[in-house]
C-alpha cells in the first residue's frame, strides 16, 4: 500500500518536472530553438542570437502581462471608484484580517519572495518583500449619496497589485466575509500564479517564433512541412487549448478556496457550513468565467472540503492543492517537439540577422513594453490619487478619537 | 432603544445567516435604509445582491412592523398580541406578496418577544 503511494508520489513528481519543462519551450520556444541552433552552430553570434530569443520571449510575456494588467486597472478606475465615488475607503493591512500561518503560507510561496530569496542568497543581500505591496484591502463605508457595492469584489493585475475591497472592519467580520478575504488572498498562491501566466501567455510566443523563423529557418519542402504542422498544431490544438484555459480557472478557484478553508478555524468552518448549506450559495458563488457545470463542480468541491475539514479531516485538502499539475497537455509536448524539430533546419545565424532582428523586432517591442508600462504607471497614480484623499479622512479619524468613526459621521 | 438597532437586532436574531452572508455593515445600512446597491463590473466578485435585496424587504417589512405595534400600543393602551400586529399588518396593505402569512406570523412573534421588555425610542415620543 506504502509503495503504490510512493510509487504514485514518484509519478506525480516525474509528470510535474516533463510538465515544467515541456512548458517552458511553450513560454520561450525562441529561446529553444536558438539553442538548438548554437547546439549545431557553435559561435559567439549564434550565443547572441540564444540572448536575442530569450530576450524576446520576456518581452512578449511581460507586453502580455502588463496590457492584461492595464486593462484590469482601467476597469478598477472607471468601473468601481468612478461609480462609487462619493464612498470613503479605509485602508487596512493583511494583518488585521488573516491569522500569522495564513500570511505566512503565502510568503512562502509568492514568486516575488522566492526570487528575493535566491538573489538574497548570491548576493548575500538583505532585500525584503512585503507582502502589504501586493494585496490591498480596503474597507468601503457609504457617502452621501448611498451608493454601494453589492459585493464583494477584487481586482487583481498580474504585473501590480490586488485590491480587495469589503464592508466590514476587521472586529466586524463575519465568518463568510473572513473567508472570501482568505480566498481572495489565496489567489496570490505561487500555484494560482502559475496557471495565471499560462492564461495570459497562450499561444502569442509561439507566433512571434513563426515572424522569427523567416530570418532563421533555411527553407526546404522538409522545413515548410514541419512550420505547417507547427502552425496547424496551434490552431487545431486552440480549441483543446482554450478547455484547458478553463479548467485551469476552475483550480485556481478549488486552490483559493482550499486556501480559505484551511486558513479559518474548526468554529468558522462549522459555521461555514451552515451558511453554506444555504438555498443562496449557486448564486454567491457564481462565477461568470466558469461553465455552469464547473461552478457545479467547484461549489460540490467547496462543500466537500468543508464537511471535511469541519471534522478535522484536512489531509484530503492538502493533497488537492498540487493535483491539477499531474496531467500534461498533448498540444504542450507537441508544440514542443515541432519546435526543436523545426530549429534542426535552423540556419547559421549572421551578424546581419542579429542586428535585423534586434533594430526591427526586439526593439519596437522594447519600446512598446516602455509605453505600456508609463501608461500603467499613470493609470496606477491615478488610482493611488483617488484612495489617497480617503486615507486621509482615516487618519483624521483616528487623530480624533482612536475609535471606528460612527455611521452617522460617514453619512454626513 | 433606536427604532433601527432594534431592526438591526431582529435581522441579526432571525436571520443570522443571511447577516452571516451580507456582514454587520450593510445590515446597520440596509436598517437605516439609505443605501443604493450598485453592482461593480470587471471585477472577481462573490455577489450578494440576492441576500441584500431580501434583507432590503424584511428590513422595510419589520420598520412598518415596528410602526404597527407602536401605533397599536398607543391605540390600546396594551401591548399587542402577534396575531392582532398579523393581521393589522394585512389589512393596511403592508404585507409584500413573495411573502407568505406563516413567515409574516413567526416575525410578528419575533417583534412581540423583542419588545416584551424593551421601549423603542419612537414610542416615547
Amino acid at each position: 500500500m506504502q509503495l503504490s503511494h510512493r510509487w504514485n508520489q514518484l509519478k506525480r513528481k516525474v509528470l510535474v518536472e516533463l510538465y515544467y519543462l515541456f512548458f517552458r519551450i511553450w513560454i520561450y520556444p525562441i529561446f529553444v530553438f536558438q539553442l538548438v541552433v548554437l547546439l549545431k552552430f557553435p559561435s559567439w553570434i549564434s550565443l547572441g542570437m540564444v540572448i536575442a530569443g530569450f530576450s524576446a520571449g520576456v518581452l512578449i510575456t511581460n507586453i502580455s502581462t502588463v496590457l492584461s494588467s492595464v486593462f484590469v486597472y482601467s476597469m478598477l478606475l472607471d468601473n468601481f471608484l468612478k461609480k462609487f465615488d462619493d464612498c470613503d475607503y479605509f485602508e487596512y493591512k493583511m494583518i488585521d484580517y488573516l491569522s500569522t500561518n495564513s500570511l505566512l503560507e503565502i510568503e512562502k510561496t509568492r514568486p516575488e519572495k522566492i526570487a528575493i530569496n535566491f538573489i538574497n542568497r548570491i548576493f548575500k543581500s538583505k532585500i525584503q518583500v512585503n507582502l502589504e505591496d501586493f494585496i490591498s484591502i480596503y474597507v468601503v463605508k457609504v457617502g452621501t449619496t448611498g451608493v454601494c457595492p453589492s459585493c464583494f469584489c477584487t481586482y487583481t493585475a498580474p504585473f501590480g497589485q490586488s485590491h480587495i475591497f469589503i464592508r466590514d472592519t476587521p472586529d466586524e467580520i463575519t465568518d463568510f466575509g473572513k473567508f472570501v478575504v482568505h480566498h481572495e488572498v489565496g489567489h496570490s498562491l505561487i500555484y494560482s500564479s502559475l496557471s495565471k501566466l499560462r492564461l495570459q501567455v497562450g499561444n502569442k510566443t509561439l507566433f512571434l517564433l513563426f515572424i522569427w523563423s523567416l530570418w532563421n529557418v533555411s527553407w526546404s519542402i522538409q522545413s515548410i512541412f514541419v512550420l505547417l504542422a507547427l502552425l496547424s498544431a496551434v490552431v487545431l490544438l486552440s480549441k483543446e487549448w482554450h478547455l484547458r484555459n478553463a479548467n485551469l480557472h476552475l483550480e485556481d478557484e478549488i486552490w483559493a478556496d482550499n486556501f480559505a478553508v484551511l486558513a479559518l478555524s474548526q468554529d468558522e468552518r462549522i459555521r461555514l457550513l451552515d451558511v453554506f448549506s444555504s438555498p443562496y450559495i449557486d448564486s454567491l458563488l457564481y462565477d461568470d468565467k466558469l461553465s455552469h457545470q464547473q461552478n457545479k463542480e467547484r461549489i460540490e468541491r467547496l462543500v466537500q472540503n468543508l464537511t471535511q475539514s469541519a471534522n478535522q479531516n484536512t489531509q484530503s485538502i492538502d493533497h488537492l492543492q498540487n493535483s491539477s499539475h499531474a496531467y500534461i497537455p498533448m498540444e504542450v509536448f507537441t508544440v514542443g517537439i515541432l519546435v526543436i524539430t523545426l530549429a534542426t533546419f535552423g540556419q547559421e545565424p549572421t551578424a546581419q540577422i542579429l542586428i535585423q532582428l534586434s533594430l526591427f523586432l526586439l526593439l519596437p517591442l522594447l519600446v512598446l513594453l516602455v509605453i505600456l508600462i508609463l501608461i500603467h504607471a499613470c493609470i496606477i497614480l491615478a488610482i493611488s490619487h483617488k484612495l489617497t484623499i480617503n486615507v486621509l479622512v482615516t487618519e483624521r479619524f483616528s487623530e480624533d478619537s482612536q475609535v471606528e468613526p460612527s455611521d452617522s459621521d460617514v453619512q454626513n | 432603544m433606536k427604532k433601527t438597532d432594534t431592526v438591526v437586532q431582529l435581522l441579526k436574531e432571525c436571520f443570522p445567516r443571511e447577516c452571516n452572508i451580507v456582514g454587520s455593515t450593510n445590515v446597520r445600512d440596509i436598517a437605516e435604509g439609505k443605501i443604493k446597491y450598485v453592482s461593480p463590473e470587471g471585477a472577481s466578485k462573490v455577489d450578494t445582491n440576492q441576500v441584500l435585496q431580501f434583507l432590503a424587504l424584511l428590513a422595510i417589512l419589520l420598520n412598518n412592523t415596528l410602526s404597527i405595534y407602536i401605533i397599536l400600543k398607543k391605540e390600546r393602551g396594551e401591548k399587542p398580541q402577534p396575531d392582532i400586529l398579523r393581521i393589522e399588518i394585512v389589512k393596511r396593505g403592508l404585507k409584500p406578496p413573495n411573502i407568505d402569512e406563516n413567515f409574516l406570523n413567526q416575525l410578528c412573534e419575533a417583534v412581540c418577544k423583542k419588545l416584551e421588555d424593551t421601549t423603542i425610542e419612537d414610542e416615547e415620543n
